[in-house]
This record gives structure tokens, C-alpha cells and sequence, in this order.
């Protein structure tokens, strides 16, 4: 992206700060909810953690997305990778969640024990 | 319907807006569940009833919980199948407003997966390929789901090792997507798609394990190398053909249920004995072929199978039987207009053969008007040979001449060399006939080292013989 584009966006960016109840209704219907939508259908989030998700996803256009390609595309494809992370997060904490109460369950000294073999 | 400007213009302002703050919904969660699990009673109430209702409280939200639960189950059922079937039937019955990332066509794409997948797996190959051809449809509507999958094609053609960095972003329905629109592509741009369906066979294989259901990755790398297959056909390389055609019936055959699979193989294969003037064996197999094809209803595909019926038949010189094939492809109802511009082609060329001139020309124009509303280029170069013949077979030579080259240029265009060099033969021998001996040999040259390159025996011999005869000519002249 040129550094004109760069300056264009950013003026943009802090200069009209403001948003009216109805462009925030406008831009939560039309852009917010289908791509939550979309978190939810192609990964099997939660509507709250496809927020955040999305949220995020905005806060990364912001520094990164090219006006001139095809933005929503772009959207679409950022959502589908931080959901992809998000999800492989849950998994994550979920399968050393698991393993921390199968140890809680076998007593602290199989803990510790498990722990010096590490 | 707000374009790209407005997203542009609000998204700074939306996120300056709701920094910090947690952007709620109109329902909490508990609410949203219970609107989900309402959805799946009405769904699996609705696949038990077998009646499709479309209540006020379907809205898109709980649609999009349901399609992320039916996706995430992980081993086939009959339950799935019928949930997603009523799932599908009730959404596109539904009424929507049309959205900024075409919502409803992705929704109904990702049902028909899901539909497609078990019915697979539940070997049942007449449900399969009613869910394969709802995906087909549903993928060809505008959404940014195609912008997207269309856009990893392009990246896929030109640079493989960026594409490696969107690789944990494949996953099988990306893939199902992947091979049905590149598999669109294939009458018109064919070299493209040979390119692109080479990487998009290396990428399948390495689909993630824990994502794929057993003997899924064999059906995606067997469905690309038949499309390879297809296309290399398609552009005249005859030894690719065959070589990616046996790949592809490797992988099907470790696939449960591949029936149909089978089926579009012995197709292909069908399509290639037919280019090597293999009348018999194309004659006898094919009746066969269309009543496997009608088991399990893939209409598409047997009108597929009658043109190459009636082709092979006008080869051989059956012309009556060509014809009344050709009558059986346009009785089809509902045919695909590839298939009927290619049925007009061959009855246009059946017509000169029998010398009905006018009739010819009548079905000639009825092409060109089909043609003027649809994108089809291997229709149009085709319209453009069957054009060329019936100028020659009046006497209308120079009129022929031109009319051949810019046929061989189009199918060159295409990358169809195969095609492009039988065009540089019949050119060759109009060039011949009214005295231009430097262009004809010039025509009949690159033909023929096309032929022997691909091993198209039965044209070898045809265009040596007029290579010949123009030596025979030139040395006359110089007498």
C-alpha cells in the first residue's frame, strides 16, 4: 500500500471518531453480526467469542487492510484464521485442563511427581 | 446493500466507538440456545413430518448455530442427513433479506456439504449427488465465501509456496469448494484450470487427518486428478490424460461407495477412447454408462454421455443413429447450455454431412444466439468450425478460410491443441484445394507433429497424405 493511502486512512481514521446511533445499527446489521455469523457457522464458536474474534479482526483492518483488493474478503479470511487460533486455544486449555484434574484427582504427590519428571 | 466505501468509511468510526467496550447482542446466551435447540426440535420434528415450515422464530443467527453443530459432528448418521436435508429446504424457503457477504448462498453451501458428506459416507450415491449439485448451485451465487475460495484459486495458480502460509485455513469443505469451482472453469479457461489442479491435487493431500473422515482425502485427490484428467483431454494431451485417469482410479478405489466416482472415471475414460476413434468400445460401454448414470439420477451426466454418443456416432458414420442421439440429448429436460450449444455443433455438422446446407445454417444461427447470451469460448470456437464446414462443403472456400483460422485461433487461445491441430487439418486441406501450397504445408505441418506428439493415430494418416499431396503439386508446378 502506498504511504499516501497509509496517511489517508489514518486521517480518516481520528478525524471523524464520531458515529451516530444509526451508523453504529448500520455497520452492526450489515458487517459486525454476519461475520460473528460466519465464526459461529464455519467453526462452531460461540456468538460472544466470535465477537471478540471479529472485534479483533476490525482492530487488524485498521493497520493492515488494502482498500484498493476486495475488503470484505479480506475480513472474511482474517476472521477465519483467528478463529481457527481461538479455537485451537480452547482445545489447548481445555486438553491441560483435563490433564490437571486427572492428576488433582490421583493426589498432590502424583502431581509433584508427574512435575520432578518433567 | 452498503458497498466497500461505506465499510471503509464506518469501521474506523465503529471501532473507535466500541474501543474497550463489549459489543453485546440482542439475545444472551441462554436465550440464543434455546432458540438453537427450538431450531434443531423444529428441524428433526419437520424431517420426521417431511413437511417444510418456515416459522417466525427461523431466523439467521440460530440457522448459524445449527450449521456449526451439524458441521462439527464427526461421524456420519442418518439424523445428520435428514436434520441438514430440512435445514437446507427450510432456508431456501425462508424469505431474506439479501446481505453484504451473501450470507444465505454460504449457509446453504455449508448444508449441502454437510448433506453431501453423510450421504457419502451412508453410501447413498442418488442423495450424494443431489447435495453435490445443491452445492454447485448454491457456490455459484454470489457471496464473499466464492470471492474467497476464488481468490486462494488465483493465489494457488501463481505461487504455491505463498499458498502454504493458508494451508491450517484448508479444510474439507474449503477443499469440496476448491474442486467444484476450478471444475466450473474448465470450458473456459482450461489451461488454467490443468495448472491449477496439479497444486490443488499436491495441497488436498495434506488436508489435516483430524478434519478429514476416513478415505476423504483419496476422494479429493481423486476428484482432482479426474479433473486433470478431464482438462488435459480437453487441451489434447492424450498421455497426461491417461496418466492422471488411472491416479484418479486409484484413490476411488479406496474409497467405500464409488459408484458414482467410478462412473464419471469411466466417463472420462469413454471421452478419451472416443478422440482415438475407439467407435466399439465407446459404443458398446456407453449405453451402460447412462443406465448407471440413471441409477442415481445424475441427469447432467447423461446428457453428457448422449453427446458422446452422438459424436462417436457421427465419426463412425452412423449418421442416422447420430441424429436420433441427438434428438434423446435435446429431449433432456432442463439441459445444461454447454451441453445443448455442443448438441447444436454436432447437428449443424450432421446436417451438412447430409447435405441439408439450410438446415445446417438454421441450427447454426440458433447457436450463435444461444452463444451471444452465455460466456462459453470452446462453444464459440466450436460455432466457428461447424460455420467453416458448411462454407466449404458449399464451395464457399475463401469464406471457409477465414472462418477456419479464426476457429484454430480460438481453440488455440484455449490451449486446446488437440482441437487446434484437427482444425489446422481441415484448414490444410481447404488451403490445398484452391492452390495456396506454402500455407496449407505450413497448417499441415504443425498439425501433424501435434498428432504424432499425442499419438492421435487416426489423423496421422489423413495429413500425411495431404502433406504429400502438396509435395506432388509443388513438384508439378515446377515442371
Amino acid at each position: 500500500m502506498t504511504e499516501s493511502a497509509k496517511r489517508h486512512r489514518s486521517e480518516r481514521a481520528f478525524s471523524v471518531a464520531d458515529i451516530t446511533a444509526t451508523q453504529i445499527e448500520e455497520f452492526y446489521c450489515d458487517y459486525f453480526l454476519p461475520l460473528v455469523r460466519h465464526a459461529v457457522r464455519r467453526h462452531g464458536l460461540t456468538m460472544e467469542d466470535a465477537g471478540d474474534v471479529v472485534q479483533d479482526a476490525f482492530l487488524l483492518a485498521l493497520g493492515k487492510l488494502d482498500p484498493a483488493g476486495n475488503p470484505k474478503a479480506w475480513l472474511y479470511q482474517v476472521v477465519d484464521h483467528l478463529s481457527a487460533n481461538w479455537r485451537r486455544k480452547i482445545t489447548r486449555r481445555a486438553q491441560l485442563l483435563a490433564r490437571w484434574e486427572g492428576q488433582a484427582k490421583s493426589g498432590p504427590e502424583a502431581a509433584d511427581a508427574d512435575e520432578s519428571t518433567k | 446493500m452498503i458497498g466497500n466505501g461505506r465499510l471503509l468509511e464506518l469501521l474506523p468510526r465503529w471501532v473507535a466507538a466500541t474501543r474497550g467496550v463489549e459489543v453485546g447482542f440482542r439475545l444472551s446466551s441462554e436465550e440464543q440456545n434455546a432458540q438453537t435447540r427450538r431450531l434443531r426440535h423444529h428441524l428433526q420434528d419437520s424431517a420426521r413430518t417431511k413437511s417444510v415450515d418456515t416459522g417466525d422464530f427461523i431466523n439467521l443467527d440460530a440457522v448459524s448455530a445449527v450449521c456449526g453443530i451439524l458441521q462439527s459432528v464427526n461421524v456420519p448418521s442418518k439424523a445428520t442427513l435428514l436434520e441438514a436435508e430440512c435445514a437446507f429446504d427450510t432456508v431456501s424457503a425462508a424469505r431474506w433479506p439479501s446481505g453484504e457477504f451473501g450470507e444465505i448462498p454460504e449457509v446453504l453451501c455449508q448444508i449441502a456439504f454437510v448433506a453431501w458428506r453423510n450421504s457419502r459416507a451412508l453410501g447413498l450415491p442418488e442423495r450424494a449427488y443431489r447435495w453435490r449439485r445443491a452445492f454447485e448451485n448454491s457456490l455459484r451465487q454470489p457471496s464473499t465465501m466464492r470471492d474467497c475460495v476464488h481468490q486462494f484459486l488465483t493465489t494457488l495458480s501463481k505461487d504455491q509456496s505463498t499458498v502454504l502460509n493458508v494451508n491450517p485455513f484448508l479444510g474439507p469443505l474449503t477443499a469440496y469448494a476448491l474442486c467444484a469451482l476450478l471444475a466450473d472453469q474448465r470450458d473456459v479457461a482450461p489451461r488454467y484450470v490443468a495448472r491449477t489442479g496439479r497444486r490443488l491435487h499436491a495441497l488436498v493431500g495434506e488436508l489435516a487427518g483430524s478434519e478429514c473422515w476416513s478415505c476423504e482425502r483419496d476422494y479429493f485427490r481423486g476428484q482432482t486428478a479426474l479433473l486433470i484428467a478431464a482438462t488435459e483431454r480437453q487441451l489434447g494431451n492424450r498421455r497426461d490424460a491417461i496418466s492422471w485417469l488411472t491416479a484418479a482410479e486409484n484413490h476411488f478405489n479406496r474409497i467405500p461407495n464409488p459408484i458414482d466416482l467410478l462412473a464419471d472415471a469411466a466417463y472420462t475414460r469413454f471421452a478419451i477412447a472416443h478422440e482415438n476413434g475407439a467407435a466399439d468400445f465407446v459404443l458398446t460401454g456407453i449405453p451402460e454408462l447412462i443406465r448407471l448414470y440413471g441409477s442415481f439420477g445424475a441427469e447432467h451426466e447423461i446428457a453428457r454421455c448422449r453427446l458422446l454418443e452422438a459424436s462417436m456416432l457421427k465419426t463412425a458414420g452412423k449418421i442416422d443413429d447420430a441424429v436420433r442421439a441427438c434428438e434423446a440429448l435435446f429431449a433432456t429436460e432442463n439441459l445444461a447450455n454447454e451441453y445443448l450449444s455442443l448438441g447444436l455443433a454436432i447437428s449443424a455438422e450432421l446436417r451438412t454431412i447430409r447435405g441439408d446446407y439450410a438446415g445446417a445454417l438454421q441450427v447454426l444461427d440458433r447457436l450463435r444466439n444461444l452463444l451471444s447470451s452465455f460466456d462459453l469460448p470452446s462453444a464459440t470456437a466450436h460455432l466457428q468450425a461447424c460455420v467453416g464446414e458448411v462454407m466449404r462443403q458449399t464451395g464457399r472456400c475463401g469464406a471457409a478460410i477465414q472462418v477456419f483460422s479464426e476457429a484454430r485461433d480460438s481453440f488455440a487461445r484455449l490451449g486446446m491443441v488437440g482441437i487446434t491441430a484437427r482444425v489446422r487439418l481441415v484448414l490444410g486441406e481447404t488451403l490445398l484445394s484452391v492452390g495456396r501450397l506454402d500455407d496449407a504445408e505450413c497448417e499441415l505441418s504443425k498439425a501433424v507433429s501435434v498428432f504424432r506428439e499425442q499419438r492421435m493415430m487416426p489423423e496421422i494418416g489423413p495429413a500425411m497424405a495431404l502433406l504429400e499431396e502438396c509435395s506432388r503439386r509443388r513438384r508439378n508446378q515446377e515442371r
